[in-house]
């Protein structure tokens, strides 16, 4: 094996104190695949941002090729040769595909951009490693799988030979994950060195030669794929045999506690929400699955009143049609936000003033808010739910899985009847997200009526009771045996391959 | 009054009038397009129709006049780099203080070199020439207004030319573009926020300091205090209804222009109390931006 | 809890340090240029303030208006709204005061309590058309305010060279009584009773910001409005509210204002109250308790360029750009969030 790179142990601690990477080691061979396998906060992006030159090590060594050097930019990097696919793309909406592969290093003519050059370029590009995309469209109009490609491809107009990839199947159904690999694949045999991050045991078996397992900021040990099970790979990771299961009893649904009729949401182009009508009961968890941007986000905004749409939702038995998010939740609704930091939270201020937003107004004289009452509930509620923090804690100290305790924290405490959760564990720890799901599970056994929406493929399927399948704005799937339903079956639901009978 | 609009002059005078919120129209949008909103544009307006006036009074040219009236616009769109990029404070507060600062620098400035004068009629500015294109400005209505003009008005057209190609023709515009929209985009490979920020600031320092040389330079002969008078701001809401397109920011801006001269013109021509009249471009403004929104409102459903 | 008291105090310490450094470069720097005796200067502007209580009660007629408009902004601010419109309230309610309290006539308290609260009444109601027009229909306040300033302005001017004018006396509106105006505290100094209105708006509107649910509301609507709509507080209407309270707090001012230091309106232009709100409340940190002594400070600095302008070389003016040189250093990333910056980590 020919190695092109080498890690020596790298150690990162930020200023704050948190060590992110402590004697962090990796190397890459030319021409594999290899995934950097580890939970959330593992370190394995740090170590990925280190060697894009986006973050410098407080300690450690790079070799290319033998040679030391200093990663000192993602600029410094790019001429090394490596590139790098974030998992939040960088890519400028406005402005045309080809525009954005070549951002930073445009070809010119004279002063002027040389329009034609770059978009056959992107053209030729497209084509040797089979991706679909239309080098005029602009970027904002196209599914996140092509935007994803277009990430590829100003990595490949660089001329980079190692390229990273950020948890790069998060956004994607199976088989666009499939094509992805094989593009990748190809990429591999024309000679370029893949690095993925991932947490997913699956794609690192189907996809990768070798896998470096990180946890708790260090590396824990490198495998061939081909020689680990499945199993053996979870533990190096969590470090002890893990609960890949959700602890739950089988449903009692209950009566109806919200109900859909005939929503319909207008967007542009095609309805983002077409004559969709759907209930959940007391004491069942409601998935509302589907691939980004097919309907079953707006399904759960059209509940918690915050879009506008034709058509009618009852929660409890009142119509809320129109009505606003006061009204809703005073009727025992309860949301949980897609996005923590731009919804759930408000960043500048304390844990108090995040945990009472939601029913400060019930808790007032004059006017004047019962500050004393409500500063003891806030600290119990921070207790109930392992919060490291205290009431005045400014929230934006917390890490990403204790700020969404926070969040959870309030919208559970409400006694709510109707739990709408949107993405509830997304980019959260393990331990909060058992931590999560117990919760979501206790209230569900106690007549709560769930509604869950969630793109993690296995959240899905171990958490819900039933599942209603969006594609295109409609509902094409209703499946009540969740325990007998697999991944692939579930995405080709969610891609529209298959698709149920109305009325099942 | 019907004949008052249509006359020759009446063109003549509205373009006059427009021309400098033009300019400030173009600096608003170089610097919204590179995403840092430069409201101190009305201040640097100020302070280059007083380094122009004095220059040009001192030195005996134009040329001079006009080159520090353009170097006094990006000194003060430094200073809002300086707050803004490097010590990091709100653009917009910035913006309102450097505002404040350009209000009271001017005045220093006046009063210091002119004995304590308000005004600079005591140094007259040197003028910046008219250009006559010969049979061309003979054409009826609109020849005179076109091509019997100030230097100004075709720097300007000229302005609006380089904006449109910088914009979609050049690296320095993907930058600009990407520096607005996405400046996370920018730095990922590796193209520095700050420095297109700064650079769109140049631009746009070289745009309000042309408009400022406009009022001191052709339309008046001298600096007068509060001589700007919301001209910059008038820019400002000009482009944010062209939405951040050069020719549409330039039209809602000679509208504006229009009005603006209507006020002034109409107080000899109409029988109407003139501080009424110079409601109008205020009133439009106010009206436009109305009825702009709420058909943006109307189309996005 | 002793972190809650000793670092905004000791943040306050260094602003008011850096202010006067500030204040004394830019002095130095006009001296130089327009040929001032450094010395003289400099003793006229820190300590001509503070020689008699004249001039003490100078620097506390400053600060009156500085105090409404400052509060005016905070508020404003705080729900994340540049309005401008507190300039054009504050002029406004200053000539409505002029015009409502003689027609109202002579009766002590009743005449100037009910003019101060006309001014404020009608302010807001104009103050609604730039907020409403920003929470309906998404218009940048500051450019739809800025118009709403001149507007008001030119009908103001309008008027009183109209039929607002008093017959006797051109330009102006008429003579206002004593009884009509608001009582002095100090026949000596002739210091008005608008201080004790203004210190009371500034605790009532700490406590309103601090304490009540609308403040709560209006604050988390300020920080991040999509967090206040999927808490189910309206964030549109406290968007409005702040803005119409702003407005009218800024026209009460001008009303108090007027009816305590004159005897009648005649200004010719705008004041620029409303865009010093901006620097006080800038250099209050945007909270409502401070902002007295943000306003009694920039009153001191203010009756200390009076001063130095006396002195016959250097400007008034030079006031301006110590001003906004403050205001751009208060603002600063550095300086004012440094207490977040803390532990955020790399976020």
């Amino acid at each position: 094996m020919n190695e092109v790179l080498c890690m020596k142990n790298i150690t990162k601690r930020y200023e704050n104190g948190v060590l992110a990477n402590e004697n962090a080691s990796f190397s890459l061979c030319k021409g594999e695949i290899h995934a950097i396998a580890g939970e959330n906060g593992a370190g394995k992006s740090t170590l990925m941002k280190i060697l894009f030159g986006a973050e410098q090590p407080t300690e450690g060594v790079i070799e290319l090729s033998g040679k030391q050097v200093k990663i000192t930019s993602p600029k410094v990097a790019t001429r090394l040769g490596i590139g790098m696919v974030y998992q939040h793309f960088m890519l400028v909406d406005e402005l045309p595909v080809y525009l954005n592969v070549f951002l930073g290093i445009e070809k010119r003519r004279g002063i002027l951009l040389d329009k034609q050059a770059m978009i056959r370029e992107t053209y030729e590009l497209c084509r040797k490693y089979d991706m679909p995309v239309d080098p005029m469209a602009p970027c904002g109009e196209l599914p996140v799988s092509l935007r994803q490609k277009v990430e590829i491809l100003k990595v490949l107009a660089r001329k980079a030979e190692i390229i990273i990839l950020d948890e790069p199947t998060a956004v994607l159904t199976p088989q666009e994950t499939e094509q992805l690999f094989r593009q990748l694949r190809i990429l591999r045999n024309d000679g370029h060195t893949i690095v993925i991050i991932t947490h997913k045991l699956k794609e690192m078996k189907m996809l990768c030669d070798r896998i470096t397992v990180m946890r708790q900021g260090r590396t824990v040990g490198v495998v061939n794929a081909a020689d680990v099970t499945e199993q053996q790979l979870s533990e190096l990771m969590v470090g002890n045999a893990v609960l890949l299961k959700v602890n739950k009893s089988p449903a009692h649904p209950g009566k109806i506690v919200a109900e859909m009729q005939k929503a319909v949401v207008p967007g542009s182009g095609r309805l983002r929400l077409d004559n969709v009508s759907f209930s959940v009961r007391a004491g069942e968890i409601l998935c509302l699955a589907g691939v980004e941007g097919n309907g079953q986000q707006q399904a759960a905004e059209c509940m918690t009143g915050q879009i506008a749409y034709q058509g009618s939702v009852k929660v409890l038995g009142q119509e809320v049609s129109g009505r606003s998010v006061r009204t809703i939740r005073n009727l025992g609704m309860a949301h949980i936000p897609e996005d923590r930091m731009t919804m759930g939270t408000d960043q500048q201020a304390s844990l108090h003033e995040n945990l009472i937003s939601v029913d400060f107004g019930s808790n007032t004289r004059l006017g004047f808010l019962r500050n004393k009452k409500l500063r003891l509930r806030s600290e119990q509620q921070l207790m109930d739910f392992g919060v490291k923090g205290q009431y005045h804690t400014p929230i934006a100290l917390l890490s990403g899985g204790n700020m969404q305790k926070v969040v959870v924290a309030r919208e559970l405490s409400q006694s709510p009847k109707l739990i709408i959760a949107d993405q509830p564990t997304r980019g959260v720890d393990v331990g909060a997200i058992a931590f999560i799901h117990e919760k979501l599970v206790s209230l569900r056994d106690k007549g709560c009526g769930i509604v869950l929406v969630s793109a993690d493929m296995s959240e899905v399927l171990s958490l819900s009771d039933r599942i209603l399948v969006f594609h295109e704005g409609q509902i094409v799937a209703e499946i009540t045996d969740v325990g007998n339903t697999s991944e692939q079956q579930l995405g080709r639901y969610m891609l529209g391959i298959d698709r149920m009978e109305a009325g099942s | 009054m019907l004949d008052w609009v249509l006359s020759e002059s009446f063109l003549m005078n509205v373009i006059a009038y427009a021309i400098p919120i033009i300019f400030a129209a173009c600096a608003s949008l170089i610097s919204n397009k590179a995403g840092i909103s430069a409201i101190n544009i009305e201040g640097a307006m100020s302070v280059a129709a007083v380094a122009g006036a004095l220059m040009s009074h001192f030195s005996g040219s134009w040329i001079v006049g006009l080159a520090f009236a353009m170097t006094a616009g990006v000194l003060m769109m430094m200073l809002l780099a300086l707050a803004a990029l490097w010590l990091r404070a709100d653009s917009f507060l910035s913006g309102i203080a450097l505002n404040t600062f350009a209000s009271g620098i001017c005045l220093l400035i006046v009063k210091g070199v002119l004995n304590g004068r308000t005004d600079s009629s005591t140094a007259p500015s040197v003028m910046v020439p008219q250009v006559r294109f010969p049979l061309l400005s003979d054409v009826p209505v609109v020849g005179k207004a076109i091509f019997s003009q100030n230097l100004l008005f075709y720097i300007m057209l000229a302005v609006l030319a380089f904006l449109v190609v910088l914009l979609n023709c050049t690296k320095l515009g993907v930058q600009i573009k990407t520096a607005g929209y996405h400046p996370e985009a920018s730095e990922s490979v590796g193209v520095s926020v700050k420095r297109t920020r700064v650079i769109a600031l140049v631009i746009c320092g070289v745009m309000a300091g042309l408009g400022g040389a406009y009022l001191s330079m052709a339309n008046l002969g001298y600096f007068s205090a509060g001589m700007v008078s919301g001209r910059g701001f008038m820019g400002i809401a000009a482009e944010a209804m062209g939405a951040g397109a050069p020719i549409k920011a330039g039209l809602f801006a000679l509208l504006f222009g229009a009005v603006d001269y209507f006020a002034v013109g109409g107080q000899t021509v109409l029988s109407f109390p003139y501080e009424l009249l110079n409601t109008l471009p205020y009133l439009m403004t106010l009206i436009t931006l109305i009825i702009y929104a709420t058909a943006q409102k109307r189309k996005k459903g | 809890m002793k972190h809650r008291f000793v670092r905004p105090l000791l943040n306050i310490v260094v602003r008011l340090a850096l202010a006067v450094a500030v204040a004394a470069v830019v002095l130095t720097g006009a001296c130089l240029l327009l040929k001032g005796n450094i010395e003289e200067v400099m003793a006229a502007f820190f300590l001509g303030p503070l020689e008699d209580e004249y001039a003490v009660a100078e620097i506390l007629r400053e600060a009156v208006p500085l105090i409404f408009t400052g509060i005016a902004v905070s508020l404003m601010v705080r729900c994340g709204q540049f309005n401008m419109f507190v300039e054009g309230a504050f002029f406004g309610g200053a000539f409505l005061a002029g015009v409502l309290a003689p027609m109202l006539g002579e009766h002590a308290v009743i005449t100037p309590l009910l003019t101060i609260l006309a001014g404020a009444a009608a302010m807001g109601i104009l103050g609604y058309i730039p907020a409403k027009m920003k929470s309906s229909l998404g218009v940048n306040e500051f450019v739809s305010s800025l118009m709403l300033n001149y507007i008001v302005f030119w009908v103001v001017m309008y008027l009183i060279h109209g039929i607002a004018a008093d017959p006797d006396y051109p330009n102006a509106t008429p003579y206002l009584e004593d009884t009509m105006r608001l009582p002095l505290l100090n026949e000596d100094t002739e210091l008005s009773s608008n201080l004790v209105i203004a210190l009371a708006i500034a605790v009532c509107s700490g406590l309103f910001l601090f304490k009540t649910k609308w403040g709560y509301a209006l604050r988390i609507t300020g920080d991040n409005p999509s967090f206040a709509d999927y808490s189910g507080i309206s964030s549109d209407r406290y968007v409005t509210a702040s803005q119409v309270i702003g407005a009218s707090l800024a026209g009460m001012g001008g009303a108090a204002f007027l009816l305590g230091n004159y005897y009648r309106f005649q200004w010719s232009s705008l004041p620029n109250y409303g865009f010093d709100g901006f620097v006080i409340t800038s250099i209050a940190g945007n909270n409502p308790y401070a902002v007295p002594a943000a306003a009694l400070f920039l009153g001191y600095l203010r009756v200390g360029a009076l001063q130095v302008s006396r002195l016959g070389d250097i400007p008034n003016e030079v006031i301006y750009v110590i001003q906004a040189i403050i205001i751009i250093l208060f603002g600063a990333h550095f300086f004012f969030h440094a207490r977040r910056k803390g532990g955020a980590g790399n976020a």
